[in-house]
């Protein structure tokens, strides 16, 4: 569901920024947007080596609406799965040269989104946070008027005991 | 707190099972103040008088039973500052009196709370004389 998520914002964030006014209108340069979804053999063949990739690694993305062309499927690994000791020559990105780029790269770059697999699913997550919820407010409503307080009669001020209403004594 | 029968908890958890036996933490006691006493109570006394509080500025919730105290206190303090350190004396005086103070309210309280729980007694003794 979240990969869904970071395809879907992926696109939000193009469409978002061609139409802000400090950037060009095509996000995807024109001479980097993928080609179309690869039909034939010749045709994956050709997008492979346009990716730097080998034919039987190539991969695209479904084409079901929410693929990127010919893109290529680079799995759902971000930058900091990515060893942090391996000699690259651009440490931030962790790529060597002329490998190929994760189509929503700048959404997965070690200080952003992370693609590893949570300590605690998402249905935890909700369940304890509506356990916990459930149980504050059924406490306040069982309690409510059930008070605690520190067993001491109230201040003495003699203020009071001026008008002779009331009087204050010692033991 | 170690111990088995912790009053100060079963003062609380008795007002909510049987409220009509646990005294008043904000309002005045229901039984007269003298019930009990052959020979009469000593009254309090205040020595600070009203001009004095008010020139002194004492907030009006300071202004109890152990305001004289405080009034020498602030006085020494006003005369010796930054050396606050010298106003020690009257400042254990004002504490020995508000701690005189909470612990007869602690006794009131819990003169009010044998009281309640000796007219529960009789109540209970009187419905069961009359079954």
């Amino acid at each position: 569901m979240s990969r869904l998520a970071l395809v879907r914002s992926s696109i939000l964030y193009n469409q978002v920024r061609s139409f802000s006014y400090s950037r060009p209108a095509l996000v995807f340069a024109r001479d980097f947007k993928p080609g179309e979804y690869p039909k034939t053999e010749a045709e994956r063949r050709a997008a492979a080596k346009k990716y730097g990739l080998r034919p039987e690694d190539y991969e695209p993305l479904p084409d079901n609406g929410l693929g990127f062309g010919d893109y290529p499927n680079l799995g759902r690994i971000s930058t900091d799965m990515k060893s942090d000791w391996g000699d690259y020559d651009d440490p931030y990105l962790k790529r060597n040269f002329g490998e190929p780029i994760h189509v929503v790269q700048d959404q997965i770059t070690a200080d952003k989104v992370s693609l590893a697999k949570t300590r605690v699913s998402f249905s935890q997550i909700v369940f304890w946070f509506l356990f916990g919820s459930f149980v504050f407010i059924g406490l306040n409503y069982l309690l409510w008027d059930k008070k605690c307080f520190i067993p001491i009669a109230p201040k003495q001020y003699p203020r009071n005991a001026l008008n002779g209403e009331e009087k204050h004594y010692k033991f | 707190m170690g111990t088995g029968n912790s009053q100060y908890i079963s003062t609380f958890t008795e007002s909510w099972s049987n409220p009509n036996v646990v005294p008043s933490v904000l309002d005045k006691p229901k039984h007269d103040s003298l019930e009990g006493f052959e020979s009469g109570r000593q009254e309090r006394q205040r020595k600070a008088s009203e001009e004095d509080l008010y020139w002194a500025k004492i907030p009006p919730n300071r202004r109890d039973y152990c305001a004289d105290h405080l009034i020498e206190l602030q006085r020494c303090r006003k005369l010796n500052y930054p050396f606050l350190s010298k106003c020690e004396h009257y400042k254990h005086d004002w504490d020995h009196c508000q701690n005189e103070d909470t612990i007869l309210r602690m006794k009131e309280f819990e003169r009010e709370r044998r009281l309640l729980k000796r007219d529960e007694r009789k109540r209970l003794s009187e419905e069961a004389a009359m079954e």
